[in-house]
């Protein structure tokens, strides 16, 4: 049992709008040093998304503002609170949902939201939740007879049973169907609405370009980026050329085209080039297709989009 | 409290709902007892005069605490510990004291409930003699959980999950044989007598023939709590340094 603080914990001053800020924070794990000197701020009421390749440190550093592990260096305040120190106090303010669904295998969905309620000393109606998350028809069902989707949003759902000011969402939508990822980034949008601060891990770049207010981009526990998607976005002079083709061009030649940064097969008979002069390279793909005669359909020139400022700040794809 | 409480109810709805907890630390002592008790029930020992039945029934009970307290704790921490339960719920203002708690609190309802079971077969369907003193009995059994809880504790929180089911088995089966809980300690040869001697399932067994079978008195059990409790004090000191919650 941990002993009670000598002096009560103080509260977030008044006017004082920061949820969350991090401050020179690093933890190793032996030689690897897993977050090495991060420094950011969130906003209370804000959507902040942290993105970064696997490895890069994200979940360490959710899970030190959650509180299971202390920073080696460095200083964190979860509304003003120092999340181990002032642990007991926090975990009545915060939700989280894990990056793997953990619970019970034989718990039935009504029982874990009323167990969860019940830990709280100003819970959510568990009613509410149930409806919140779309699961009133499973409300009986065994958690592990879920289905990973329906496994995540009973974790969300778990995650708000606290009410809480502050939630941690590490990849809440990662085993989801497209429709079921919908519904959920209108949860986190209603969230907002209702004041709660945010922080979530995503590898789906179109997941933070929509919810998130401010963006990190973390890379060998380092932040290499950090402002509004638009910011970002805007920073890039690459623009993204995509088309269709059957015939299965070779990625190798694609990417000998002129001012072509990096080319890709995001599906079977689509291509995408990142490039940073669009007009030049349109003209050597429209070349390439006369003098091979290779097909290329349906093309669209678009401005820079997360995808690609995660790119080139890390040199890989988010998803690998 | 009222966290306490919930977590004690939802512990004990999870247990009845896993088949293997069920069968094995809830039917397998009754059945046991129903099945030697029908075999041997009406047999005495010659040297005591008091019927065979009448050394069954604590021995069971000592199995039913063992298989619970020991077997089913710590196969049910390690899982949770593995599927990351325990971290999950370290994520919410429930005290992990309580977590514990409610472990141990579920697990003596149960065996409370298996116990009456047995005390009910053996009086009632073979004309056990259970004598003694109700608290006497009470304290011993009390004891014996809390003791065995804490060793079921250690375990599940050291070992690996895959593992966790067969080595507490193995550990409660290993205690049950060598504490003479299925075979009477007088028919083992003398060097397996001495280590019996010193193990708590022989020890709590002793404890509760010696008042609900001989119908003496908690003075008369000697050393046999102090070395259970001794046991328990090893495992706790080991789980507060070894304990793993992630």
């Amino acid at each position: 049992m941990t002993a009670l603080p000598a002096a009560p914990p103080t509260p977030t001053p008044p006017g004082v709008d920061i949820a969350i800020s991090l401050e020179e924070v690093s933890r190793s794990y032996g030689s690897l040093k897993a977050v090495d000197g991060l420094s950011f701020t969130v906003k209370v009421g804000q959507i902040f998304a942290l993105l970064g390749p696997n490895g890069a440190g994200k979940t360490t550093t959710v899970e030190m503002l959650e509180g299971y592990g202390k920073p080696d260096r460095g200083r964190i305040r979860v509304l003003g609170l120092d999340p181990v120190r002032d642990g007991r106090t926090l975990k009545q303010l915060t939700g989280l949902m894990l990056q793997q669904t953990a619970l019970y295998q034989k718990i039935r969905v009504a029982e874990a939201i009323d167990l969860f309620c019940g830990y709280y000393t100003t819970p959510a109606n568990p009613a509410d939740l149930l409806n919140l998350v779309g699961l009133e028809s499973h409300a009986d069902h065994f958690f592990g007879d879920l289905s990973g989707g329906q496994k995540q949003r009973l974790s969300l759902a778990l995650a708000l049973a606290g009410k809480p000011r502050v939630a941690f969402l590490d990849e809440p939508t990662a085993a989801m169907d497209p429709q079921a990822r919908l519904q959920t980034w209108e949860i986190i949008e209603k969230l907002r609405r209702d004041g709660v601060t945010i922080l979530l891990t995503t590898h789906y770049m179109e997941e933070a370009q929509r919810l998130a207010d401010h963006v990190a981009i973390i890379d060998h526990g380092k932040l290499i980026a950090f402002g509004t998607p638009e910011d970002l976005t805007a920073s890039l002079s690459t623009d993204l050329i995509t088309f269709t083709s059957p015939d299965g061009p070779a990625l190798d030649d694609l990417k000998n085209l002129p001012h072509v940064v990096a080319a890709a097969k995001p599906r079977a008979g689509v291509y995408t080039l990142t490039t940073n002069d669009s007009l030049e390279t349109v003209a050597a793909l429209a070349a390439w297709r006369a003098r091979t005669g290779a097909t290329v359909e349906r093309l669209t020139v678009s401005g820079a989009t997360l995808e690609e400022v995660f790119l080139e700040l890390t040199g890989q794809a988010v998803r690998e | 409290m009222m966290p306490l409480l919930k977590q004690v109810r939802i512990e004990v709805k999870l247990w009845l709902r896993r088949r293997e907890a069920v069968i094995f630390s809830l039917l397998l002592p009754v059945i046991f007892l129903a099945f030697f008790g029908s075999l041997y029930g009406s047999q005495k020992v010659k040297t005591t005069g008091i019927s065979y039945i009448s050394y069954l029934v604590p021995g069971y009970a000592v199995y039913a605490i063992m298989a619970a307290a020991l077997g089913t704790v710590a196969a049910n921490l390690s899982v949770e510990r593995e599927a990351k339960i325990l971290k999950r719920l370290g994520g919410t203002p429930l005290p992990r004291a309580y977590l514990i708690l409610a472990k141990v609190a579920a697990g003596s309802i149960l065996i409370a409930s298996v116990i009456t079971v047995l005390l009910l077969v053996g009086t009632l369907g073979y004309k056990a003699h259970v004598h003694g003193n109700l608290a006497a009995g009470l304290l011993v059994l009390a004891v014996g959980i809390i003791s065995f809880s804490a060793m079921g504790i250690v375990l599940g929180g050291v070992a690996k999950p895959d593992s966790a089911a067969a080595l507490s088995s193995l550990v409660y089966l290993a205690l049950s044989f060598l504490g003479g809980v299925f075979v009477p300690l007088d028919q083992f040869p003398s060097g397996l007598r001495t280590i019996a001697n010193v193990l708590p399932s022989e020890r709590l067994n002793d404890a509760l023939q010696t008042i609900w079978t001989r119908g003496h008195t908690l003075g008369d059990t000697g050393w046999d709590l102090p070395i259970v409790l001794a046991w328990a004090a090893a495992a706790i000191i080991i789980a507060s340094r070894r304990f793993q919650w992630e």
